[in-house]
């Protein structure tokens, strides 16, 4: 992998992040699916850590559920 | 009349009035048990945060003291706030970080007569402070928390995620040991079917509702399931693949919670008539009795011990209070 492209996948990776901690932390968005994504990018953040990624990335997405989406 | 004559009577009398007492005494409560709830009417008596203001900025939970004091979490401002019965904000507390007493993001909140317990979103535990809302300790737990009942000063429930094991409401101590486990179900749940809210009457009867089963239910303390039952007729949970996990989306139930009647009110989700307003109130028994909506959108329902409820509008800007009455047939 050249230096570039792995700047770009990080770049990519750390945007992702981004949007999420704004679904996440910011203002709500009551459009279905936010959540979701929310979720598959939290467990992108923690792929290295399984065990903790279950429990932060799940009750994250299940309060999203409930506060954000209604 | 001879005197005889005329005791007998007078014995005779008082049989009679002693059996239309005894019958009153034994048939009148019997009577007004049998009253059936018609319905509930929300009448309100506070609003506390407006969207011009700046004294809540985004609410997650909410506990009240026996003083009628309110505690709310306020997660966009990463504190607890403390307000009087009339909505005075007295103080805050808190702050963002992960220091004592700090917050990355308050959820949770329950209130016993000394203490007032804070989950945050990043941390397995609880932050316990007093009435003042000084930090007294850390209470650290192996497991993330989902629900909270704050059952006295040294007891506290929590309803938990669970990850290849059999799904349970767990009670700790002050120190974070666990006292008891009450399982309920008797086998391992797929992923996040197992969330529940719950709440545990004053007899230590435990009831939950799935946050994404459409299923309401009843325990005894030993653990026996009493009744079970589903309201919105929901057969199939929409489930959608995210990442390697297949995970339901729709929420059938948002949260539960007993008034002092005994009344369980249960805060319905995404597939109720008017989408996390419907408020459906069943009987100790699991009956529905009947249903009332809110004005606003809720992520939860609370109720206190003088049985006002509270609930969220504007989005989490706003805490809203209600007097319940109650119109029986």
């Amino acid at each position: 992998m050249t230096l570039r492209k792995f700047w770009n996948k990080r770049l990519l990776t750390l945007g992702l992040i981004m949007a999420m901690l704004f679904i996440v932390s910011g203002a709500a968005l009551p459009d279905e699916g936010g959540c979701e994504l929310a979720l598959a990018l939290c467990w992108i953040d923690y792929m290295g850590l399984p065990d903790i990624a279950v429990f932060y990335c799940g009750t994250g997405y299940i309060f999203c559920k409930k506060y954000v989406e209604h | 009349m001879s005197n005889i004559k005329r005791r007998r009577n007078f014995l005779k009398y008082r049989v009679w009035v002693g059996f239309v007492l005894m019958g009153a005494f034994l048939f009148l409560p019997l009577s007004l048990s049998a009253q059936e709830l018609k319905r509930v009417i929300l009448d309100e008596v506070l609003s506390i945060g407006s969207l011009d203001g700046d004294s809540i900025f985004q609410w997650t939970g909410v506990a009240v003291d026996s003083a009628s004091n309110i505690y709310v979490a306020d997660a966009m401002d990463y504190s607890l706030k403390k307000f009087s019965p009339q909505g005075r904000l007295l103080k805050t507390a808190g702050g963002r970080g992960q220091g004592p007493g700090e917050f990355t993001a308050p959820r949770l909140l329950g209130c016993s007569e000394a203490y007032v317990y804070a989950t945050d979103q990043g941390f397995l535990g609880l932050h316990v402070f007093d009435k003042e809302l000084n930090f007294r300790r850390r209470i650290a737990l192996i497991i993330p928390v989902s629900d909270l009942k704050v059952l006295s000063d040294s007891r506290f429930a929590v309803a938990t995620m669970s990850v290849d094991s059999i799904p349970a409401i767990c009670i700790y101590d002050d120190s974070g040991e666990l006292v008891r486990k009450i399982p309920y179900s008797e086998r391992k749940m797929p992923p996040m079917m197992d969330s529940v809210n719950f709440d545990i009457d004053g007899e230590g009867n435990l009831y939950l509702a799935y946050t994404f089963e459409d299923r309401i239910e009843k325990f005894d303390r030993q653990g026996n399931k009493l009744w079970s039952v589903s309201l919105l007729e929901a057969k199939k949970v929409k489930r959608k693949k995210i990442s390697s996990y297949v995970l339901p989306t729709q929420v059938m139930y948002k949260d539960v919670e007993l008034d002092s009647h005994g009344y369980l009110l249960v805060l319905g989700g995404h597939l109720s008539q008017n989408r996390s307003r419907d408020i459906y109130v069943l009987s100790p028994h699991g009956k529905l009795l009947t249903r009332l909506t809110l004005p606003d959108a809720s992520h939860c329902i609370y109720i206190d011990h003088q049985n006002f409820l509270y609930s969220r509008a504007n989005q989490g800007v706003t805490l809203k209070k209600y007097r319940l009455h109650y119109v029986y047939e």
